[in-house]
């Protein structure tokens, strides 16, 4: 029994420098993965960031440029959109083109599946103006379609919305063409 | 024989509810189904940017909306669309979504069309086409 632990001494020998080794391995791996996390928390608290420094310049653009008092925005949304493909939109404020535009196939899809477009903003004195817009695009049976609304907007003292809205019109099998204002 | 039949219209019944829970747009009308005309303009333009898989753009202007209070219809469906885009977008953790998503499931379904969930930062934002202004 004497000689057990002389038998013995160099076992405990390679069994402590394992477990010293296995601790150092699992002491790095820890550190590793901390850094990991950190690296990650760090990336997501700049995406965040970026997100709010986004969001403010963005209302901040919007509150120099177009004061409420004056703003008009302009929207434009496409309700099934099966008897019209829209290709693009003019748009004339007192008989004054403002804004002319192209659409792409992939904003026409994001517009019928219920986007709405900000086609316009910009900055009117209160009273009456006349809107004007016009449609240009394909029709039931591949037809070239070019068709107009108009409206007469009242600006207040608030921000202006209004909303050019091509519907389907199932009895007629025509698309409608509307200018909604919303308060 | 009457026992039989009473018991035959019952399980009919029973049938019905079951198929009605299962399937709870069997039982509206079609035109319920339709996509209506858009509630909030500010919210519609965030799925416009969302629907050209411009996450970035669509984040923005859904926090935009929410900071000016522009979303008095779809705040719901504004909030859940902004969670799972912010964990597409791995600016958010996923379990910082679960009050958010047990709140709405619980308030209105989400009732935005075609969402689908990208939990992966691998769905990376893609550039959008570029649309030509040809006069302004």
């Amino acid at each position: 029994m004497s000689s057990a632990p002389a038998i013995l001494r160099p076992v405990h020998w390679l069994a402590g420098a394992l477990l010293m080794l296995s601790l150092c391995h699992a002491g790095s791996a820890l550190s590793a993965g901390n850094g990991k996390e950190s690296l990650d928390d760090q990336i997501q608290s700049l995406k965040k960031d970026v997100i709010a420094l986004n969001r403010d310049l963005f209302v901040l653009e919007e509150d120099l440029l177009y004061p409420a008092s004056t703003q008009v925005a302009v929207f434009v949304s496409l309700d099934v959109g099966k008897f019209f493909n829209l290709d693009s939109v003019q748009l004339k404020i007192d008989n004054k083109l403002v804004s002319s535009y192209l659409y792409t196939p992939r904003e026409v899809q994001a517009l019928q599946r219920g986007g709405v477009q900000r086609l316009y903003m910009g900055n009117l004195k209160a009273g009456s103006h006349e809107l004007v817009a016009i449609y240009t695009g394909k029709g039931p049976h591949g037809r070239d379609y070019r068709r107009g609304a108009n409206l007469t907007v009242e600006k207040g003292l608030g921000a202006r919305y209004v909303e050019l809205k091509i519907v389907d019109n199932p009895a007629s099998e025509q698309p409608d063409f509307s200018i909604r204002q919303w308060d | 024989m009457q026992i039989g039949r009473r018991h035959s219209v019952w399980r009919a019944l029973r049938a019905a509810g079951c198929l009605l829970l299962l399937f709870p747009a069997a039982g509206t009308p079609a035109d319920a189904r339709k996509p209506s005309s858009a509630q909030d303009l500010q919210y519609g333009e965030a799925l416009f940017h969302y629907y050209q898989q411009d996450w970035f753009g669509s984040i923005v202007r859904l926090e935009v909306a929410q900071e000016q209070h522009a979303l008095p219809h779809t705040a719901d469906e504004a909030e859940l669309l902004l969670g799972g885009l912010d964990l597409s977008y791995a600016a958010r953790r996923p379990g910082s979504l679960n009050a958010c998503s047990t709140h709405t499931a619980t308030h209105r379904p989400a009732t935005a069309p075609g969402i689908t969930w990208r939990g992966s930062p691998g769905t990376a934002p893609t550039r959008r086409p570029r649309s030509r202004h040809w006069a302004n």
